[in-house]
């Protein structure tokens, strides 16, 4: 019986973290947080998994404490930079160079409920409901935080390739 | 920006993130710590809760149950365990049921005083001190009115605040035992004779003479019921009925009751101290010889009496009076041995002893009264004196405590230690979070 399910429990967290790594990176924008974000999430799996064994979508369960765990990380880096009061050099460690693309330095420019719900929605695929349950938010609240990130990513990538072209 | 480039880019972005394989065994272990922390906060919660709710209910009201009066036999009250009182003083000597409150008197040498207790929390409202001490009380409405020792006129305490007291009735008398009944507030005076005074005015409305002896050493006991008011004097044997309308009054004598080896006692008719009616049962009190005599409301002889191994209490709070039959506070009924005190049922008819019931050990009852549906005891104990109730339902002594006044009670040790625990753990828990916060705003 225990075999059993710490073999389900093993197979579940091969399948599920690698994206779970890679939503929390993306809240966080920081890869070693990142790892223990999801640590922690498959942590919590596993203290309830008898019922998250159960559920019909026991990865977006994960997916969406990962979330969560990760918006509480940003908060508080955020709360912390403002304590420190030293922004651009806690800036540089909240948000080290992005891996080769500009979408990180991007996202670095929401507030953490807006990227939560960027990821949640474009790169977890999960619906305005979904994502309303994980963040503990109203469908509408969902929408309007989906419209206003898209609005500063828009905004954003513009003034990049402004800058671009500016360089050419 | 579409929907479909975000997330393309998105891709992109996590594609270069090197992820390591899941280490399922931490997780695991992580999961074991998390699910034994989550354990043993629930086992602190529930022994605070737990805790709590024991310190509360206990402090709020603690109760002895005995059985029931009315299945007891004679002698065969249970043993009480412990002692929990409403604190009124040192030497309460009066308990006076009123309309929504209890007056009790606190006969203490040093400071009299009079306390309002809320009878439902068993909280003492207020006190007032009074000027000497209280021979006799009676609630009038919102009121208290009291006779006090050696003083001429009788005195209110107010209501609501008992913070004011004032002149009740002609000042030209010195009532030493007070009733009411039949509309009117009725008190017995140090010349032998009664005042029928108006229960809201005070106004005197009928001065009876009842040839009464009188003197500095005589005491007088008066109640109503059975379509009377009646007197009783501690140096005759005499009892009087008074006619409430006419004040016309009826006089007898009564025999002193038979002493130890069945002789009659010749000092007997010294120490009747009490009288209380019970529909048409009139019970007279002999407190030297522990002897209760009842009286034939038409005849006025005595038909009935109960020797008692001891009767408490030596004033006229000795006996009440209700609907059920009459109440004496007495240590019979086996619970003397305990060194505590027990009350006696004598149901209306029945002539004798029906039930006794007994308080808490180690507390003596020292005065009873009737009134709002409850049967009121003070008592004395060794932690301090206390007020309580009968309960109407299952006739068991109810000792109430209530807390800020000063009431003793053992204290629970294991909830207690419970609460210091639970308050010690979340002052460590929130440090560890403090500093693991601060560690991280460093990091940072």
């Amino acid at each position: 019986m225990w075999d059993e399910q710490r073999e389900a429990f093993e197979r579940f967290c091969r399948e599920e973290y690698p994206s779970v790594v890679r939503t929390a990176y993306l809240i966080t924008g920081d890869r070693e947080e990142a790892l223990d974000v999801a640590q922690e999430a498959f942590a919590r799996a596993y203290q309830r998994w008898r019922h998250v064994s159960k559920m019909n979508s026991a990865g977006g369960w994960v997916t969406r404490v990962a979330a969560n765990l990760a918006i509480s990380w940003r908060r508080r880096q955020r709360l912390g930079r403002r304590e420190v009061g030293d922004p651009g050099a806690v800036l540089a460690a909240l948000d080290p160079e992005p891996v080769g693309d500009d979408v990180m330095a991007a996202l670095a420019t929401l507030t953490p409920a807006q990227r939560a719900v960027v990821v949640l929605r474009f790169f977890a695929d999960q619906s305005v409901e979904q994502t309303a349950t994980a963040l503990g938010k109203r469908p509408g609240t969902v929408r309007a935080l989906t419209s206003q990130a898209m609005s500063r990513l828009r905004e954003f990538f513009d003034v990049e390739e402004a800058n671009d072209d500016a360089r050419r | 920006m579409p929907g479909a480039d975000l997330r393309e880019r998105l891709r992109e972005a996590t594609s270069r993130v090197d992820v390591p394989q899941p280490n399922v065994e931490r997780f695991v272990s992580r999961g074991r710590r998390r699910r034994a922390r989550e354990l043993i906060a629930a086992v602190i919660a529930t022994t605070l809760v737990a805790g709590l709710s024991i310190l509360t209910l206990g402090s709020l009201v603690s109760a002895r149950h005995v059985r029931g009066a009315g299945a007891l036999p004679a002698q065969a009250t249970a043993k009480p365990a412990r002692i929990l009182t409403t604190r009124v003083g040192r030497n309460p000597n009066l308990v006076v049921p009123g309309r929504q409150v209890m007056w009790v008197t606190d006969a203490n040498s040093k400071r009299p005083s009079i306390y309002r207790v809320d009878p439902t929390t068993g909280l003492v409202l207020s006190s007032e001190p009074l000027a000497g001490k209280p021979l006799s009380a009676v609630a009038v409405g919102e009121h208290a009115v009291v006779a006090i020792d050696g003083r001429r006129g009788l005195l209110e305490v107010t209501g609501r605040t008992a913070d004011r007291t004032e002149p009740f009735g002609p000042q030209d008398e010195e009532p030493v035992a007070i009733t009411k009944g039949f509309g009117a507030v009725w008190t017995v005076n140090k010349d032998g004779r009664v005042s029928k005074l108006d229960e809201v005015t005070g106004r005197e409305l009928q001065r009876i003479g009842i040839a009464a002896p009188h003197g500095a050493n005589v005491n007088y006991g008066i109640a109503q019921g059975a379509g009377r008011v009646w007197v009783v004097a501690s140096s005759s044997g005499s009892v009087f009925a008074i006619d409430p309308a006419s004040g016309q009054v009826r006089s007898g004598e009564i025999d002193p009751p038979a002493g130890p080896g069945g002789n009659a006692s010749p000092s007997i008719n010294s120490h009747l101290q009490t009288v209380a009616v019970a529909w048409d049962d009139v019970w007279v009190c002999c407190g030297s010889q522990q002897q209760l005599q009842r009286i034939d409301p038409e005849t006025l002889a005595v038909d009935n009496e109960i020797g008692l191994d001891q009767l408490c209490g030596t004033t006229q709070n000795t006996l009440a009076g209700d609907g059920r039959g009459v109440w004496a506070l007495t240590f019979c009924g086996g619970v003397r041995q305990h060194r505590s005190g027990s009350v006696m049922l004598i149901s209306r008819g029945s002539g004798g002893p029906t039930g006794f019931v007994g308080v808490p050990y180690q507390t003596s009852p020292v005065a009873i009264g009737t009134g709002a549906g409850q049967i009121w005891i003070a008592a004395t104990a060794t932690s301090g004196a206390g007020v309580g109730y009968l309960d109407r339902f299952t006739s068991s002594a109810i000792l109430q405590e209530a807390e800020g006044n000063g009431a003793s009670s053992r204290w629970p040790l294991l909830p207690t230690i419970a609460i210091a625990g639970a308050i010690l753990v979340i002052l460590v828990a929130l440090r560890i979070t403090r500093n693991r916060r601060r560690r991280e705003l460093t990091a940072s």
